[in-house]
């Protein structure tokens, strides 16, 4: 079976406030909660940002199984910190495991720090996936340059996108030519003809893509592209999206001020 | 008077050194109906990218109205010839098929009723209406090109370029294709289509050019399409109406029919002895 095509602006269609929020003031209340976000320093103001962050994407009714799959990308990341972190961190030892030429402390400064890390990226993460989910992609790209975002960066990301899926397309048509005409990759990676046609066709793939990047590019000229993305609809700002890019920031600063009290457990609660 | 479209000893070089076109010279008036003819690789797709300055001359002139086409106009020309790619897969991306039409119209800085006027028209105009929300890259072959079409005649041109517009189309949407080519030239426009199928230009077109190897071999009325060495000498073939009356033709003296309505004559003609 080929694999499905990948959308980027699946649920940008629902009809949310959340997706009626203005653009440009979902993206800086966004980025606000999202540098306090990764700058907590305690599990308790950390939870609270991913609270308020959880309720918002409930209210933008998104899929919850969707999002966790999108989720699925940052585990490799967290893994590997979350191997490493508890090991290299020196601190008081909680267990430590012997390999034989060497032995390795895990710490309880660094399970900490491994933890912290971990509800930081979840935030950031989820920030992220709320808002690309709900901004269909040209609109956002659009808002970016209206905030003075340098043309030369929403180019990037505009040209990136596209030629993402120019890529994708290439592959996923050699593989349908490949498997038409029978060809069964080795049962262990080191075969040499499966190293060779897959190395090959990474080669193929890279000049065929080249070639047809250059094609997209002069079809987009064709039909008058001068790097500026234009909308049908010019988004007028209301004083409803600055109340709501308002509450996200305080969302931010809540957890800010339950963050400042340190690991134990927060004054107020006291 | 002026051709709309003249081109004078047009040379273009590829980054890898391959020679696509080595002196082209042609002129096209306004209205015409053009079909460029050729074997693969003979340098039509090259020839099309340089005449709404996508690439500029590397040697030669290349005129849009008697305008030479340098740097500094090439955006002006851009909305006066439009192009329509030979891989529909070139030029459609929007998330929507809607989308995809718009984009060439919201470039030209449109507003917003205007934009959507001339995108339902376009989209009326080759019969993708009815999949105006759907995802262009999920549209079958045909119907990708089908929605390339529309999104240049959404922006209007003067002339329009289409690089083989029939190739993948179904028969029904090869003849609306025609119509809809007739349609646009009733209104004025000039259009030229690089193409493999001598049927159609020989039906078709009003002007043929064709080239070989990056040269014009001839340009002229569709009589060339019967021209035996040239026909040959371009891997070309007589369109199917004058193979079937070739022999006919030299019994009786007549000339050899290019078109189907020809052909009917020419058999009345005769059966009416
Ligand atoms: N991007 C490229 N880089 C290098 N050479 C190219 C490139 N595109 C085309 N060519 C070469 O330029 C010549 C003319 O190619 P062109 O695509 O214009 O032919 P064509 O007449 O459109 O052929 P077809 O009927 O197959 O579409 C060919 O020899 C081709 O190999
Ligand atoms: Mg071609």
């Amino acid at each position: 079976m080929d694999t499905e095509h990948i959308h980027l602006d699946e649920f940008a269609h629902l009809r949310t406030f959340f997706h009626r929020f203005d653009p440009r003031a979902k993206i800086v209340s966004c980025l606000v909660l999202l540098v306090i976000a990764v700058s907590l320093k305690t599990p308790a103001g950390l939870a609270v940002a991913l609270i308020g962050i959880c309720l918002m994407i409930r209210g933008a009714q998104l899929p919850v199984r969707r999002i966790l799959k999108r989720l699925g990308f940052i585990i490799p990341v967290v893994l590997m910190v979350g191997i490493f972190l508890p090991v290299v961190k020196l601190g008081t030892p909680l267990f430590s495991v012997d390999l034989g030429f060497c032995q390795l402390n895990f710490t309880k400064e660094g399970l900490q720090a491994s933890i912290l890390f971990l509800l930081r990226i979840t935030c950031a993460a989820l920030l992220m996936i709320l808002l690309t989910f709900t901004t269909p992609l040209h609109v956002l790209l659009h808002s970016l340059s209206d905030l003075k975002v340098p043309q030369i960066f929403t180019q990037l990301i505009q040209f990136a996108l596209r030629y993402f899926f120019v890529l994708y397309d290439e592959v996923t048509r050699m593989q349908r030519a490949r498997r038409s005409r029978n060809f069964k990759p080795a049962k262990h990676i080191f075969s040499r003809r499966t190293l060779s046609i897959i190395g090959g066709m990474i080669g193929v793939l890279f000049i065929r893509s080249y070639e047809r990047g250059e094609r997209v590019y002069f079809a987009m000229m064709s039909r008058g592209f001068r790097g500026k993305i234009r909308l049908l609809d010019y988004p007028q700002i209301r004083v409803k999206d600055y109340v709501f890019a308002f509450l996200i920031i305080l969302l931010g600063v809540l957890s800010l001020i339950i963050d400042q009290e340190g690991w134990g457990w927060p004054a107020v609660w006291k | 008077m002026a051709g709309c479209l003249e081109i004078e000893n047009l040379y273009f070089k590829y980054h890898d050194g391959t020679l696509a076109l080595k002196g082209v010279s042609l002129s096209i008036e306004k209205g015409e109906k053009v079909a460029i003819l050729g074997p693969n690789g003979a340098g039509k797709s090259t020839l099309l990218l340089h005449l709404n300055g996508i690439h500029l001359p590397q040697q030669g002139v290349v005129r849009v109205n008697g305008v030479e086409i340098n740097s500094s106009n090439e955006h002006q020309v851009r909305s006066k010839v439009g192009l329509v790619f030979q891989d529909p897969d070139d030029q459609v991306f929007a998330p929507t098929v809607w989308d995809d039409v718009a984009f060439g119209p919201l470039n030209m800085g449109l507003q917003r009723q205007e934009v959507e006027k001339r995108v339902a028209d376009a989209l009326q105009a080759v019969g993708m209406w009815e999949y105006r929300h759907r995802a262009p890259h999920h549209l079958s072959y045909g119907q990708k090109k089908r929605v390339a079409i529309a999104g240049v005649l959404a922006m209007d041109p003067q002339i329009i370029v289409l690089d083989e517009p029939s190739a993948f189309l179904d028969p029904v949407g090869q003849s609306n294709l025609v119509g809809i080519l007739d349609d646009l030239n009733k209104e004025g426009k000039t259009i030229l289509i690089a193409t493999h199928d001598v049927d159609m230009a020989a039906e078709w077109a009003t002007s043929i050019i064709v080239i070989k190897d990056g040269r014009v071999l001839a340009q002229g009325g569709t009589e060339l399409l019967v021209q035996q060495d040239l026909v040959e000498a371009a891997g070309l073939r007589f369109p199917l109406v004058s193979q079937v009356f070739r022999e006919t033709a030299v019994k009786y003296d007549l000339p050899l029919p290019c078109t189907v309505e020809e052909g009917k004559k020419i058999l009345l003609k005769l059966t009416r002895h």
